[in-house]
């Protein structure tokens, strides 16, 4: 396998605009889904060690109320997974949002949790994706860790993997309580890939 | 003369494709700034003709610019150029005098026709 | 079916979806049904050619229809993959499954995907969902939580007796005081302890030991209620929690759990023999104690119990204070008094010079024989060491202030010389002859001021 350890500084500008680009389709579609305008933040992106992930990670998430964590698996011409982060509390107020509604209560609680961070992974990927004509393909959710605070969202450190692309972006809705971030960490096997992929799309400028 | 043109994008590639994408035949001066704040303060000192703007940036975003060139008194034409495409958006850039929203990444076509429309071509 | 799934022109495709182990259904954006396989034909009963282009809905009522409308409707914008786990949502479609003897389970488990289709546009105008049969593994998953909740509750219970262990009633006794405190309701504890139990050991052997605890066991637990937490404390000693309990409530159970020993006849062939326990009684005060001291109280009260002569009750504060012992002398006369007890000075707080008292206790008592006493500056609590008739009690760097812990005192029968070295706070001894005179022994633990 051609493991890459390090995308140039000149990719990893680049990727965050396609980031930027994907978030914005993203932005569009969960608009139509959720009905309100959504809040989004500029990707940040950065290579991150196995031992550095948890420090990392939780020094990118800026929300201090109890949260839950769900993270997916993709695969397809990029390998990699996605954490989704978001307040506890504000489930309810999403599900009615999503439409679920609240009398034929057919669902439980960590349904709706695991739709929701399906939903928001799914739509930012594909939206990253999409840009550079990639698709992905996507295992079930599970729920990585609820109702704790930031610092203990992570318990253990990955350790099938050296290096990764990790990117962050984070979300609100306006008028809304519902704040997210997503983490989206590319395997080291991916970056020739995706190396390919941004260089194709750079080309056309 | 030239058309004095200001490109604000907080993104260098952004900034590159989007003076790419211009039409070779529009003749044109470009200053770049990579922020809202930056690009206010080259808005007072250069009075461009033409602003092409982000929405999304640190320090002071698309919104927040837009707004303070109104204050100052808007006598460019903005034309935002953004990834977040939500409708909203739009709406809102435009009741701040946005002559036109384009969606990243631009393509040359559409912004030709724009550029027609309101006369620089 | 007229549609871009009708495989009839491509037979190994057709092939493949056919015998797939997994359910196929494809869906258009008004939820009518344009592909099903035979893995849904052979569970629902439903052939392909019936359902086709009809709502999924008129066929399956138990699928809540706004919920998947809902799911549908995301996934066609959003382009968006969507699940459904067994462990939120058991299964979409109520089928039976393949295990219908192995498993308690009525319907068959299923993990579900939903997948948005492109067409070579890139437009999405059907979802497929596949569904998993996953009944085995969730099988294996519940027979895993099962196992984990017996684990847990074995953690937490005493493998002889089956009644709760020490931690288990440590811990309810936290959340009991908490709730005690919480409610203002009374609360109280009852510490037991089986009167001679190492002589039935020593005369019927272990297995006899053994045999008596679980009869006494079994015989109190029917005096309780369901709220009590009964619990063996350790060796032959039991604590009872009693919530909603005053002093008074409690020292009335303590004699009808008396009253029921009385009439047990512990049956070991050819063995039979009965028992009597002493019992130390002690109600919580929210306001002045924490959950510790409860014990500390109770167990106070039964070794006064115990050194009042045992088969009797004693509630706190109990005859044998700690106020009694104020002088270096009443520390001697004490153990005197209560050969069998254990003075528990540290509730006294007095801080006591140790070479003094204990050289006293070892001098004016003929029958104690003088311990020597390691001293570890390390740690804080001390085992004991070996013990001859002549050592003097050896307290090393005498300057510096050292507090008694805990004198105890047993009687036992007392091996030549032969003390096993042990590392517990309170070391049995070998009891291996029966001509070896009885002894009394006392235990010190010391340390730090």
């Amino acid at each position: 396998m051609n493991d890459q350890t390090t995308l140039s500084a000149e990719l990893r500008d680049a990727f965050q605009e396609i980031t930027n680009i994907g978030m914005g389709r993203a932005g569009y579609a969960l608009a139509r889904v959720l009905g309100t305008f959504v809040e989004l933040s500029i990707p940040r992106v950065q290579m991150v060690s196995a031992q550095d992930f948890i420090p990392t990670a939780s020094g990118l998430i800026g929300l201090d109320d109890k949260l839950v964590a769900i993270h997916q698996s993709f695969f397809g011409r990029w390998k990699g997974e996605t954490i989704t982060i978001f307040n506890q509390s504000s489930c309810d107020e999403v599900a009615a949002l999503l439409g679920y509604s609240q009398q034929d209560n057919k669902y439980s609680h960590t349904e709706l949790q695991l739709d929701i961070g399906n939903i928001l992974s799914g739509a930012c990927l594909n939206g990253i994706a999409e840009v550079l004509g990639v698709e992905l393909h996507y295992n079930h959710p599970g729920v990585l860790a609820e109702n704790v605070h930031k610092d203990r969202l992570f318990a253990h450190a990955p350790s099938h993997w050296q290096q990764a692309l990790l990117t962050e972006v984070n979300f609100a809705l306006e008028h809304k309580t519902f704040k997210s971030h997503l983490l989206i960490l590319l395997t080291s096997e991916s970056l020739a890939n995706l190396q390919t992929d941004i260089e194709k799309f750079m080309a056309q400028y | 003369m030239a058309t004095k043109v200001l490109v604000v994008d907080d993104s260098v590639l952004s900034r590159k494709m989007l003076i790419q994408s211009l039409p070779a035949d529009w003749e044109v001066d470009i200053t770049e700034a990579s922020d809202g704040k930056e690009a206010v303060e080259l808005y007072k000192k250069l009075a461009p003709e033409v602003i092409f703007l982000d929405l999304t940036m640190p320090v002071m975003n698309g919104f927040e610019a837009l707004e303070a060139m109104n204050q100052l008194g808007l006598e460019a034409d903005v034309i935002v150029v953004s990834a977040d495409i939500q409708p909203v958006a739009e709406k809102r850039v435009r009741e701040l005098g946005a002559i036109a929203f384009i969606k990243k990444p631009v393509s040359t076509p559409k912004l030709v026709s724009i550029l027609i429309d309101y006369g620089y071509l | 079916m007229n549609t871009p799934f009708d495989l009839s022109q491509h037979p190994l495709l057709s092939s493949i979806v056919d015998n797939l182990n997994v359910g196929l259904v494809v869906l258009d954006r008004k939820a009518r049904v344009v592909l099903w396989n035979k893995f849904m034909q052979s569970y629902s009963g439903v052939s392909a050619d019936t359902i086709a282009g009809q709502e999924l809905f008129n066929f399956f009522p138990e699928i809540p229809k706004q919920w998947l409308l809902q799911k549908l409707h995301n996934v066609f914008i959003l382009k968006n993959y969507s699940f459904t786990n067994w462990e939120e949502r058991p299964y979409l479609f109520k089928f039976s499954h393949t295990r219908p003897i192995t498993t308690k389970l009525e319907y068959m488990r299923q993990n579900c995907t939903f997948m948005p289709l492109k067409n070579a546009q890139g437009r999405t105008d059907f979802v497929c969902i596949a569904i998993f049969d996953v009944t085995r593994t969730s099988v294996h998953q519940e027979t895993l939580l099962q196992s984990i909740h017996n684990l847990e509750e074995t953690s937490h219970r005493d493998a002889l007796t089956h009644t709760f262990n020490r931690r288990h009633l440590e811990d309810m006794l936290v959340r009991e005081t908490s709730r005690s405190k919480r409610h203002q309701s009374p609360l109280s504890l009852i510490m037991l302890d089986l009167d001679h139990f190492k002589a039935i050991n020593d005369q019927y052997g272990h297995l006899a030991g053994d045999t008596a605890l679980v009869a006494c066991t079994r015989q109190m637990q029917t005096q309780l209620r369901t709220s009590d937490v009964f619990a063996r404390y350790g060796g032959e000693e039991f604590a009872i929690i009693l919530p909603n309990t005053d002093l008074a409530g409690a020292e009335q159970l303590a004699q009808r759990l008396q009253q029921s020993l009385h009439t047990l006849q512990i049956e070991h062939p050819p063995h039979s023999f009965q028992l009597t326990a002493s019992f130390g009684v002690s109600q919580f005060d929210s306001a002045s104690m924490h959950s510790h001291d409860l014990i500390d109280q109770a167990d106070q009260a039964l070794y006064s119990a115990k050194t009042q002569g045992r088969n009797r009750i004693c509630c706190h504060p109990c005859d044998l204070s700690a106020a009694e012992i104020q002088s270096e002398d009443d520390l001697v006369l004490s153990q005197r008094e209560a050969p069998l007890g254990r003075l528990t000075l540290v509730h006294s707080s007095k801080t006591v010079e140790p070479e003094t008292q204990l050289l006293q206790a070892v001098n004016q008592t003929t029958a104690f024989v003088p311990i020597a006493i390691p001293f570890m500056p390390e740690e804080t609590d001390l085992p004991l060491a070996v013990p001859t008739p002549e050592t003097d009690i050896e307290l090393p760097e005498p300057d510096l202030p050292i507090a008694i812990e805990m004198v105890e005192t047993k009687t036992s029968s007392l091996p030549d010389n032969n003390f096993s070295q042990t590392d517990e706070q309170t070391p049995e001894l070998e009891s291996n002859s029966d001509h070896v005179p009885q002894a009394l022994v006392t235990f010190v633990t010391i340390g730090y001021k």
